[in-house]
């Protein structure tokens, strides 16, 4: 005669029964899907008032913001961040002048009495307010050249859907580019594709030949949402002693929504380099 | 398998449970019901002092600690978060 006994205990995690909290003895667990309820991409972790919650991903571009002790944190904007004031306001000083006419010419004195010239009131010039849908400018540790078949594109993807209207890049001119076109194309597999939707030309002699932002302004196209579009500047007249340098962060690049493109034959072909990101901003005129 | 003899009986012990964690199968997706688990090392692979847990794209990952002074910045549903300048 023979007994079959089982034996106890479990071997399975679905077994198991969650009945105590459980100090995990400083042991690691990983490759776990979620430790809040419901995790999705981007979403962080915070300790919630009975248990860790999910502080669900926001609006790209915004900052985790604390609301004190037994609150939980937010995301929220910071000032000059996703909402850019450009707004100068430009007075020119005006010039007086007192002009005195006088008779030299012997007979008696018949100038006109002294006049006080006092110019037109100069015209206030008040920028328009920009709205970035995309952006990247900081971590710049060296430029690229553009000039003649040497082209450079920089993609990236919309957020939301809107009308690019102004582009700004930080760049340099090293002697006479020539004109410089800046337009915004589709892409195709992460590649510029199609030919301009909308853009720009103007003279890159008229550059700082020093680093720095420049702004300008094109006829709005409709961007979709969530798309990969492209920022492709050429300088068709330069050549290896007259071109434009566009900066760049070449370094670990942290603009994870598109990378550096390059075309050697004037935008026929083109290749990504993922490693590099130019310092650029895109956005609507508001 | 033990073999157990009980007086003319024979058991038969079938091999059952385990005893230690590292003999636990993982075998499904477990809601803790609410307990805790403390004094862990690390929730997502190879965590370091200061860095930060946040759902990839198909398990936790990890946000390695940033440049002090830098802020923790959302890159929309879909995207890592990443440490910001201001």
């Amino acid at each position: 005669m023979s007994l079959l006994v089982k034996g106890g205990g479990i071997t399975k995690l679905s077994e198991l029964i969650i009945d105590a909290d459980k100090a995990w003895a400083g042991m690691g667990i990983s490759n776990i899907k979620e430790v809040a309820a419901a995790m999705a991409h981007g979403d962080v972790n915070y300790r919630g008032a009975a248990v860790l919650e999910k502080l669900t991903a926001g609006i790209a571009g915004q900052y985790a913001k604390t609301q004190g002790a037994g609150f939980p944190p937010i995301w929220d904007d910071m000032p000059g961040n996703r909402f850019d004031r450009l707004l100068f306001l430009t007075i020119p000083q005006p010039l007086l002048s007192l002009a005195v006419v006088e008779d030299h010419s012997g007979g008696g004195f018949t100038a006109s009495p002294p006049t006080l010239v006092i110019p037109a009131p100069p015209s206030l010039s008040i920028s328009e307010l920009a709205l970035f849908d995309q952006r990247y400018e900081s971590g710049a540790d060296g430029d690229l050249s553009i000039e003649g078949d040497n082209w450079e594109a920089q993609t990236f993807t919309t957020l939301q859907a809107h009308d690019v209207e102004i582009i700004e890049i930080q760049c340099r001119r090293v002697l006479l580019p020539g004109d410089v076109t800046v337009g915004i194309w589709a892409t195709v597999a992460d590649l510029p594709s199609g030919g301009d939707l909308t853009s720009v030309t103007f003279s890159g002699d008229d550059l700082s030949a020093a680093d720095a932002w420049i702004t300008r302004y094109v006829v709005a196209s409709g961007l979709d949402a969530a798309t990969k579009y492209a920022i492709v500047i050429r300088a068709p007249d330069g050549d290896g002693a007259n071109y434009l340098v566009w900066r760049k962060d070449g370094t670990v690049p942290s603009y994870a929504g598109g990378s550096r493109c390059l075309s050697a034959n004037g935008g026929v072909g083109w290749a990504e380099n993922g490693n590099t990101d130019f310092m650029f901003r895109e956005g609507e005129v508001l | 398998m033990g073999l157990l003899n009980c007086g003319g009986c024979l058991l038969i012990k079938l091999p059952g449970g385990i005893t230690k964690l590292s003999e636990l199968i993982i075998d499904a997706d477990k809601a803790w019901a609410g307990m805790g688990i403390s004094n862990i090392k690390e929730i997502s692979l190879a965590m370091a002092h200061g860095d930060v847990p946040f759902r990839g794209t198909a398990s936790m990952g990890r946000l390695p600690a940033g440049v002090a002074g830098n802020f923790l910045q959302t890159c929309g549903p879909g995207r890592d978060p990443w440490w910001g300048l201001y």
